[in-house]
């Protein structure tokens, strides 16, 4: 039976998935695996994407303010969050394939 | 425009996640100093007093803290919502990661450190293991490409001075037979807690810093229960200091300790290993600070001198948080 991820590993994982996503899109992405836990917290997510971005795993590809004045942010992931993918379980990488 | 207000927005975002290491960092080594002056009240008091071998006291009374400290952190976590990312990080490979940095920084760093001041004096092991901040930069540099500028190296340099000098004591003219081995073992302990912040710092790039150091601690405890407590003979005195006034210290001294290492671990991640470990030393400043309010710590020059020095250094580590947006050179 498959496991969870770590959850920073986790969203590593997704952004990975995807051309690129904002963090909305993560929660919702993240919310059956992780959406009955306290750490499923939008501020939390944004501390992990923060340090994802200042380590250089992952980096912003759009920027924009919506209608309530909240800054959206677009990442992707990058060549050296790519390589830390090799980390991934194999017995979990070989479930999600 | 918008972009324009998108583009500050953002800036704001990566500058207060920055400050906040900084932050992080300077608590690290507030609390580590009030962490050890409560250690050290509680190494004063039966039965880590009652000396079966020279180290037992030592070893057993670290064993409590850092068991203490990890079963504080795992409360904290637990109520979080987050006590499942214990066995979930366990399974990856940079879980391990981190637990091999708990070696590194738990028994490896603080046996060398106790059989470096056996062997060959406080003077010389006090300074050398103060160096370890810049074997930790050092070793960022090249295994995680930190990038740290001239001022930082400046800053660092002069927190490790200053740290030094609140530190010295004349060599004592002791007869040290094994002098040359015991400053091998103060370097033995000098590379450990460099290599525990690159590696846990490593790993936690895929973990959370607050799930890596309780796992650090968990680690470090068991490790000292089960192979070092035993070797030098202090498990009576471990389980003995349950029944004392002692264990209430060191339950305090190891809140502490649990809130300085959550400090610490969000700093490594946060502002890099250099800054974060620069940080953590101001702890023999804050040591003065606490230790004279809580104890009957004389002032004397050394210590108001090193501890001019190092708030100069901490201001040079400080000084530019822009410098943080981008902490590696990938």
């Amino acid at each position: 039976m498959a496991y969870t991820l770590p959850m920073r590993f986790r969203i590593l994982h997704i952004i990975s998935t995807h051309k690129d996503i904002n963090r909305q899109e993560l929660m919702n992405a993240l919310q059956p695996e992780y959406g009955t836990e306290g750490q499923f917290k939008d501020s939390l997510v944004e501390t992990h994407l923060a340090s994802m971005r200042a380590v250089g795993m992952i980096e912003d590809t759009d920027i924009s303010v919506d209608a309530s004045n909240n800054l959206i942010q677009r990442f992707k992931i990058t060549e050296y969050g790519q390589s830390r993918l090799a980390y991934l379980p194999k017995s979990w990488s070989q479930a999600h394939s | 425009m918008t972009q324009a207000r998108a583009e500050d927005m953002q800036t704001a975002q990566k500058l207060s996640h920055a400050k906040k290491g900084l932050l992080f960092g300077v608590l690290s080594g507030a609390t580590w100093g009030l962490d050890g002056v409560i250690l050290g009240m509680a190494l004063a008091m039966a039965p880590f007093t009652d000396g079966v071998s020279l180290y037992a006291g030592a070893m057993a009374g670290a064993c409590m803290h850092d068991g203490f400290a990890g079963f504080w952190i795992f409360l904290y976590n637990l109520f979080t919502g987050r006590w499942k990312e214990y066995g979930r990080t366990l399974r990856t490979r940079p879980g391990m990661i981190v637990c091999i940095g708990a070696l590194f920084g738990g028994p490896i760093g603080m046996t060398g450190y106790l059989l470096g001041i056996n062997m060959a004096g406080a003077s010389y092991s006090l300074a050398i293991t103060a160096m370890y901040p810049a074997i930790g930069a050092i070793l960022a540099v090249f295994i995680l490409k930190e990038k740290i500028t001239p001022r930082v190296w400046m800053g660092i340099a002069t927190c490790i001075f200053g740290a030094i000098i609140v530190g010295w004591t004349p060599p004592d003219g002791g007869n040290y037979p094994n002098f040359y081995l015991g400053l091998a073992f103060s370097l033995m302990a000098t590379f450990g807690w460099g290599m525990e912040g690159v590696l846990s710092t490593y790993g936690m790039d895929m973990a959370d810093p607050d799930i890596a150091i309780g796992i650090r601690e968990a680690t470090s405890f068991v490790v000292y229960l089960v192979g070092i407590v035993p070797i030098v003979g202090g498990l009576t005195m471990f389980w003995g200091a349950f029944a004392q006034n002692a264990v209430w210290f060191m339950a305090a001294a190891g809140l502490a300790g649990g809130f300085s290492y959550v400090m610490w671990y969000r700093a490594l991640n946060t502002t890099g290993v250099g800054r974060a470990m620069a940080l953590n030393i101001t702890y023999a400043l804050w040591a003065i600070v606490f230790g004279y309010f809580l104890t009957d710590l004389q002032l004397t020059a050394n210590l108001i001198g090193g501890a001019c020095v190092i708030t100069f250094g901490t201001i040079l580590v400080v000084a530019n948080p822009k410098e943080l947006l981008n902490l590696r050179a990938n």
